[in-house]
This record gives structure tokens, sequence and C-alpha cells, in this order.
């Protein structure tokens, strides 16, 4: 193919996929769920678990400061203003809407204590507290009397709603009182999914403003939030941003670079080519394999610039030298490829979805900055073209000569040292966490107000849960029914405060039947009779119909989540775990489908899992590159440069626990690409090339690619900045200690390659 | 993951939400009523919809601290415990707070010591003749469980009406005596 044909579908290729890019973009549905970012659960009825969690629909605003009075005002203002997709709770008409829902099936649901007076043929206490709460001043609904003359269904739904908490049910919101101040707990409703950025982003802006009028009205008025919506518009807003900061600040960082280094502006047009065309292919990949991709990639993605700006250098060095220079080059570019595809090639293979969509994107990218690269450079750069400044070209001269000195024998020494010195450094002094809340960081203001609504609100529900999983709302509910004596155990042991689940609220059918049936007994009795007699009343008849999870939906879409395969789980939530999980999971294994979901720690335990499965690929992507060097450039450079390799990673990840205190899955993520980018430098200082333009390529390599790197070092996500900082200490360790490569098995006193 | 489940549904708020009182201040009853406290002799007549006759009882009210002791001796013996925090019942020894009948033992409370303020925030009142007081509900929760109110007395509060939102009325008849009796435990 010729050079035009060549450069003419190059240039349909970048304007098809600018075009195709324009249109797709501002269409892309980005996801901001932090949940979604990490590992996926051991098992599939755990994820579906998370995929489907509604809680993360709910938000909490608590306003304290003024009288009373005023903070009622201050509600009713804001639950009068419109906001996207936001529905305000109604929570006295929610508790009536509760008993209107239980009504049909008075006579059939009663509280165990009830049901055991029922099976013992207890009537009298069960009399007694009927004419207690027959003649207390209390309400009661209309006609309860003839469907269920004991008044069981009404005072189990009266003990259902006790709790211990400090709040009162008003008609729009709740009220109470916190250290002497009075307060007020609004709650809402999204009806789309906090996650999804646009709809996030336009009501946290309208909520924002309208909460900033109420403060400018009220100064005393403070405004607590608390809700999913809030963490995932931070997260979006800072993973938004820094992937703007970040992708700019590198790529002025690199042009700058370029302007400072030669003499004319074809190189920094050439780097400008390759980094379009590998920017653009590997988002239009990327896009194509996740058509919901996470925003966290993206910053992550950045690092492609670093990456592939190296490419555009070896090509624009090798092409100074004319054809044959570049033709000499070039299998020492192929091999980089190799490499640095292999090291990203295994995070794909990885059950982490960030780390695999930044595989996607940097592979796709580097193979589109090699192809440009390889196809246009050697016509697009004549020879002697590039005009090198006198600084580069005297540094890269300086760095030639003087690693030139270095005998063969002691850089092997060198190389062998540092090696034991670093690895046997590292293994002392290492420290993993697989702490999932440490990879991701809510404002602290934010987390603040979270603890302080919870607080303030006695709303301390764990985030852990017992789940028990079946194929029928009626077999959940038996299951359940079975673990409740276990949790009764638990609370009166005091290993836990408090539970709920659905079948306390809803019975099973078998429950239902069994109460009906004991009901009708115990009319016959002379206790009844007489209760009977006293109220002019019948013993009413069993009622026809059953009372299902359907009826009441409030507390099933709370409780029950629809699972593949028509399974089903039911969530029961804890508050108040005293006692250590573990323990508390043995005594569960007596009961079949019951588990202990700990979302947090699974997330975690998956984190460790796929962190010594790391550590093995990057103990394999050492061997193999051993083994791939070893059949290039013979064995002896092939130890030189594991040693080599052992160096820059053992190196990067001592420096990082002195800074960071802690290492975690991304540190170690981040050797993978050091591995990759330390390969590189050693093909090149290894190859046959001029050694001055080896260097020249590599010092420039090497600070582009810590630029890109060490400015991710500064981000506010402890992901991103592990990530960033290894590479940034991995590839100068890299760079400085290259040259050794060139040194093995030269003999004392021959300047390798120099021109 | 941290903001995984931040917060569990509000239900579960709803469904442990107790009570505490809202007070504002504003005349509702009579000036030269009496407040109450001590103990008085009552009678209860309890007229449930569907029912061919109404529930009678009597027994004894005893207004000591903000909580009211509703001691029925006929016909049956038992007590009821009535605070801000709603109406408690004894159940296996231990008295159990009736949920969502807060506001049934504020209003009570607010009735017996008559709190003007409370009441007035709850209630919009309507003179009925000479010596009753009609108080309709302005004001949710209370506007959900009464239709109205009406407290009747010359000189002290001597019968509450409760008419509720079910069709349910209950009469209260307050027998002042001038003897006072030790509280009973």
């Amino acid at each position: 193919m010729n050079f035009r044909l060549r450069l003419v579908l190059f240039i349909l290729c970048w304007l098809g996929i600018g075009l195709h890019l324009a249109v797709t973009l501002p269409t892309v549905s980005w996801s901001t769920n932090i949940t979604a970012a990490f590992p996926t659960a051991d098992h599939n009825w755990q994820q579906q678990l998370l995929q489907q969690n509604r809680s993360s629909r709910h938000l909490s605003l608590l306003l304290t400061g003024p009288e009373p009075e005023q903070l009622q005002q201050a509600a009713t203002q804001l639950q009068q203003r419109e906001l996207n997709g936001l529905q305000w709770h109604k929570p006295a008409a929610l508790l009536q809407q509760i008993q209107q829902q239980y009504r049909p099936f008075y006579g059939l649901v009663a509280t165990s204590q009830q049901l055991q007076q029922l099976q013992q043929k207890q009537y009298q206490p069960l009399v007694s507290a009927a004419w207690q709460r027959l003649l207390s001043p209390a309400p009661l609904p209309e006609n309860v009397l003839q469907q269920d003359p004991l008044l069981l269904t009404q005072q189990f739904i009266e003990q259902l709603a006790v709790a211990p908490s400090a709040l009162t049910v008003s008609a729009n919101w709740l009220e109470g009182r916190y250290q002497q101040q009075h307060l007020l707990l609004l709650q809402a409703e999204l009806d789309f999914d906090p996650f999804e950025r646009k709809q996030t982003a336009l009501l946290q802006q309208q909520l924002t403003a309208e909460l900033a009028q109420l403060q400018q009205q009220w100064p005393q008025l403070t405004i607590l939030r608390s809700g999913v919506l809030f963490h995932a518009a931070a997260a979006a807003d800072s993973a938004e941003f820094e992937m703007a900061f970040y992708g700019s600040l590198s790529a002025l960082a690199i042009l700058l670079l370029l302007l400072l280094s030669f003499r004319s502006l074809k190189p920094l047009l050439l780097t400008l080519l390759v980094l379009s065309a590998a920017t653009g292919f590997g988002l239009m990949v990327f896009l194509w394999c996740y058509p919901q991709p996470h925003i966290l990639s993206l910053v992550f993605a950045t690092t492609l610039i670093g990456v592939a700006v190296d490419y555009s250098f070896h090509g624009m060095l090798a092409t100074d030298k004319g054809r044959s220079g570049f033709r000499k080059m070039l299998p020492s570019l192929t091999l980089g490829l190799c490499t640095t595809l292999l090291g990203y090639l295994v995070l794909i293979g990885l059950p982490f979805a960030v780390l695999n969509q930044v595989a996607v994107f940097i592979c796709s990218g580097l193979l589109a900055a090699y192809l440009t690269v390889r196809l246009l450079f050697p016509q697009l750069l004549s020879e002697g073209q590039l005009q090198t400044r006198p600084w580069l070209a005297s540094a890269c001269r300086y760095v030639a000569s003087h690693s030139n000195r270095i005998s063969s024998r002691g850089a092997a020494l060198s190389l062998l040292v540092l090696a034991l010195l670093s690895t046997t450094v590292l293994f002392s002094i290492a420290r993993f966490s697989d702490d999932v809340r440490k990879f991701t960081q809510s404002p602290p203001a934010l987390l603040e107000q979270e603890k302080a609504v919870r607080q303030q609100t006695s709303q301390l529900w764990e985030s852990r849960f017992l789940v028990v999983l079946g194929n029928s709302a009626e077999q959940l509910l038996q299951q359940e029914q079975q673990l409740q004596p276990l949790l009764q155990h638990w609370q009166q042991q005091g290993w836990l405060d408090n539970w709920q689940a659905l079948s306390a609220k809803i019975p099973s059918q078998s429950r239902q039947e069994l109460t009906a049936s004991l009901l009708q007994q115990a009319y016959q009795s002379p206790e009844l009779q007489h209760y009977l007699h006293q109220l002019q009343l019948n013993a009413p008849a069993v009622p026809q119909q059953r009372l299902l999870p359907e009826h009441l939906p409030l507390f099933s879409q709370l409780h029950l989540v629809p699972l593949a395969e028509q399974q089903q789980a039911s969530l029961i939530f804890l508050q108040g775990i005293h006692h250590p999980a573990a323990g508390l999971q043995q005594q569960l294994q007596h009961h079949t489908n019951v588990y202990w979901f700990d979302p947090v720690n699974d997330a975690s335990n998956s984190i460790n899992k796929i962190r010594m499965q790391l550590l093995y690929w990057v103990a394999i992507a050492l061997l193999l590159s051993g083994a791939l060097l070893s059949w290039r450039l013979g064995l002896v450079k092939a130890v030189a440069v594991i040693l080599y390799l052992s160096t820059a990673v053992s190196g990067s990840l001592i420096l990082c626990q002195l800074i960071q205190q802690q290492l975690n899955l991304f540190h170690l993520v981040a050797t993978l690409l050091v591995i990759a980018l330390s390969l590189d430098y050693a093909i090149f200082f290894s190859s046959s090339l001029p050694r001055t333009e080896v260097v020249k390529a590599v010092i420039l390599s090497a600070l582009t690619s810590s630029m890109a790197f060490g400015i991710l070092g500064f981000s506010q996500t402890p992901a991103i900045a592990a990530f960033g900082l290894t590479v940034f200490l991995g590839v100068m360790l890299a760079a400085i200690m290259a040259p050794l490569i060139s040194r093995i098995g030269v003999k004392h006193g021959v300047a390798n390659g120099t021109c | 993951m941290r903001n995984l489940l931040p917060s569990l549904p509000s239900l579960l708020i709803l469904l442990s939400a107790a009570v505490s009182p809202t007070v504002t201040a504003a005349d509702i009853l009579p000036d030269n009523w009496q407040p109450f406290s001590g103990r008085v002799e009552f009678r209860q007549q309890k007229q449930l919809q569907g029912m061919a006759f109404p529930i009678t009882s009597s027994g004894y009210l005893q207004l000591d601290n903000d909580t009211l002791l509703w001691h029925t001796r006929q016909p049956v013996e038992q007590q009821v415990l009535i605070s801000g925090a709603g109406v408690s019942q004894l159940q296996q020894g231990q008295m159990q707070l009736i949920a969502g009948t807060e506001i049934i033992g504020q209003l009570m409370l607010a009735v017996l010591q008559q709190n003007n303020a409370f009441l007035s925030t709850y209630f919009q009142r309507q003179p009925q003749g000479d010596h009753c007081q009609q108080l309709t509900p302005v004001k949710a929760p209370v506007d959900q469980f009464f239709q109205h109110i009406e407290l009747c007395g010359t000189a002290q509060l001597e019968q509450i009406r409760l008419l509720e939102k079910s069709g349910n009325t209950t009469s209260i008849e307050l027998h002042y005596t001038t003897t006072t009796t030790e509280p009973e435990q």
C-alpha cells in the first residue's frame, strides 16, 4: 500500500472516529456507581442484590437550629418547590396506608406471643388485653371488633410500629429533639437511579440552590444531608474534574516538553497526531465494549497519553536517522508494544470492572498509536529534520558517555545487589490493606453529615444483613419464621439490638391458617364465649383471603428482592451488632438458605483474592518477560532485565509504603504498568540503536510518563493516587537504572552503540 | 462501597418513630376553667361502629407529672398509662406502648391540663352553646383520627366527647370529688 493511500485511509478513519464520537459521546450514560466499579461478588445473588438495592434512592435532610415553627416553615417551603424526580414522604399518611392494607386480614395475623397463648389455650390474658385496648381512649378502626373480637391483628400492627426512637410522626416529616435542640427530618425518594449522572447533577443543583435560599432566609438553620445522591454527585463531580484537569495538565506538560526539546513544530504536530489517534480509537473501542462505562475508568485512562507519547518519541527519533534507522527501531517498538499489551491484558482477566475498562481503552489506544507511528512516520518526517535543542542533546551525550564507564561486571553486580536489597526490604516492610472503603473518599464534610443524621435520628442500621433465599415468597416467610427464635436469642444475649424481617410483618400463609384455626377453637372456650356475650358479638368466620406480600407493597419492596431463575431473596435488617460476625455466622449454619451478607466486607475479601491473583500475575509477567528476552537477547541479559524490573517494582512499592503508609491492590496494578514501561526501556537499551538516541527517547519517554502518572498521585481518590504514585516512582527508578542494562555483556572500555 | 448503604429506607425510620410534644401559644379553652390535677372519677361510653350498644366503663383518672393513670374498675379492672409518648397498656407485667397513639396521649394530657398552646396548634375552636367548645382538627396527624372533639364544663372540664373519623364515638364524663385520695400504685 503506498503512502498516499495509507494517508487517505488514516484521515478517513480519523474523521470517522471523530464523527462517531461526536454523535455517541453526548448520549453515553456514564456510571458513577462506586459499587459497580469494584469487584463482583462471589455469588450471583449477591451481585443481583447489590444491583437491585433501592435504598440508594432514599435521601434525608435534617433541619435544626431555629424554633420549631421556623423549622416547619422552612420544611414547608422546601416541599412546595418543584424538584427534579424527588418525591417527599408523607409519614402520617404512610402509617395510615399500612393500617388500611391490613384491614381485610384481621383475625389472620397475630404476634408470636398471642399465637403461643392460643396454642396453650391461655385465653384469659388475651381477653384482658382486648378489654384493655377496647377501653383505652386510643381510637380503633371501624368494624374491627366484628372481624377480630380479640383485636389480635390490631395489637399486632400497634406492636409492629413500636421501637425506641426520638421522632414523632407528623404529616409531612418526622420531628424530635436531640441534645435539647428541636430537629425536623425530611425524607424523600428519587424516581431515578442516583448514579445516573445527568438527573443527579440537575437535582443536586436545584437542591443546593433551594437549601442555600433557606439558609439565607433563616441564618440559624443547619441542614444536614444524608443519602447516596449526595455521595454519587460528589464522586462524579470529582471524577469529572480530575479527568479534565489531569488529562489537560498531562497533555500541556507533554506539549511543553516537546517545545523545550525540539526546535521545530513538527514533533509537536506528529505527537498530537499520535495522541489523537490513540485517544479517539481507544475511546471508540471502549464505548463499543462498555455501553455504560464507569467514570473512574476514564480517570485511569488519562495515563494513555503518557504511554502513547513514547511511541511518538521512538518513531520520531528513529525516523530522524533515516529509513534504515526506523526499520532498525521497529522490532524494539513492536516488542515494547507486545509487553505493554501483555501487562494490560492481564487486567482484562480480573473480575474488576474498572480495571477491565481501563485495559480495553489503553490496549486499543496503544495499538492505534503504534499503527500511526509505523504507517505514517517514515513519510511524514524526513531524515535529519528533527532538530534537538542543545540542552537535550548534551544531557543525552552526558548520560550515554557516563554509562559507558560502568563495567559489565559492575552493572551486573549493581543490579543483583539492588534487586536483592529492594525485594528483602519490600517483604519486610510491605503492609497491604484490602479495605474497599479506603479506595474512595467522599468529602469529609458529607461523611460527617451522614454520621450526624444517623446519630441524631437514632437510625443506626447496619450495612450487614441476613439474606434468606427461596423459590417463592411463602418459602421465604416460612424460613424466616424458623429463624426468628435465633434472632430473639441474639437479642436476649445482647448480641443484637434490633432486627426487621418481612415475616415479622407478614406471617406465612401456613401461620395465618394456624392462627385462624386456633382462633376458631378459642371462640368456643368459656372465656371467649363470656367475652363475646358481654359485647353481644358472634364469633366471626375465617377470612377467605390470605395476606400476601403483594398486599403490603411498602414492606415487600423493602425486604423482597427478585433474583434470576425465579429465585427470590428476603433481606433481614440488623441494628446494633455487638458480637463477632464469625460467631453469629456459625450459628446460621443450621439454617439452610440463610446467609450472612456484608457487602463491604465481601468486596474487601474479593479485593484480597484479586490481589493474591495479581501477585501471581506479576510473577508470571516477570517470568514471561524473562523467557521472551532470553530468546531475543540471551540468558545473561534476560536475567539482568529481570533483576532490573524487580528493583524498579520493589523500589516503587517501598517508596509508596513509606509515603502512603499502606499498600493496596492499586499499587500492585500499577506495578504491571511499571513492568511494561521499564521493559520498553530495557529493550531499547539492549538494542543496537545509537546510544544517545536511546537515551534521548528514554529520557523523553520517562519524563512524559512521570508527568502523566505523577499528576495522578495528587488525585483526591486514594485508589487513583496510589496508582499514579507507584507508576511515577517506578518509571523514574527504571529510567535511572536503564543504562545499566546496556552495559551487561559488554567488555570493559567498549562504548556500546555510541554514535 | 461506603456509599452503598449509608441509610436504610426511611420506612424503618418511620416504623421506629415515637413522640415528643409540639407546642405553640394561643388560647383555645375558656379562661375560667381550672386546670385539672390529682384524681377524678370518670365514666366512659364508647360507641363502636356496627355495635348495637355502647361499651360503658368507669374508674378514675390520676394525673401526676405529665402522666395520666387511667384506671378502669368496671366492667373489668385494668390500668392504662397515658403520657406524651402515647398510651401504654399492661402486658405480661410490663407497660407496653400502643404505637400510633402518641398524639392521643398528648391530646388527652393537653385537654386535662388545659394546654392551650398544644390545642391551638392542632385545632380550631367553635363555641357550642354556653358550656361547650367544639374543637375541629386543622392539622395532621390529629385530623386523620378525629372528626372533632367536644369539651364541656362550667367551672371545670366535665365532659369530653371524641368523634373519630371511623365513626366511633367516645364520651368521657368527669366527676370531681372534694375528698382527695392517695394515688394507687
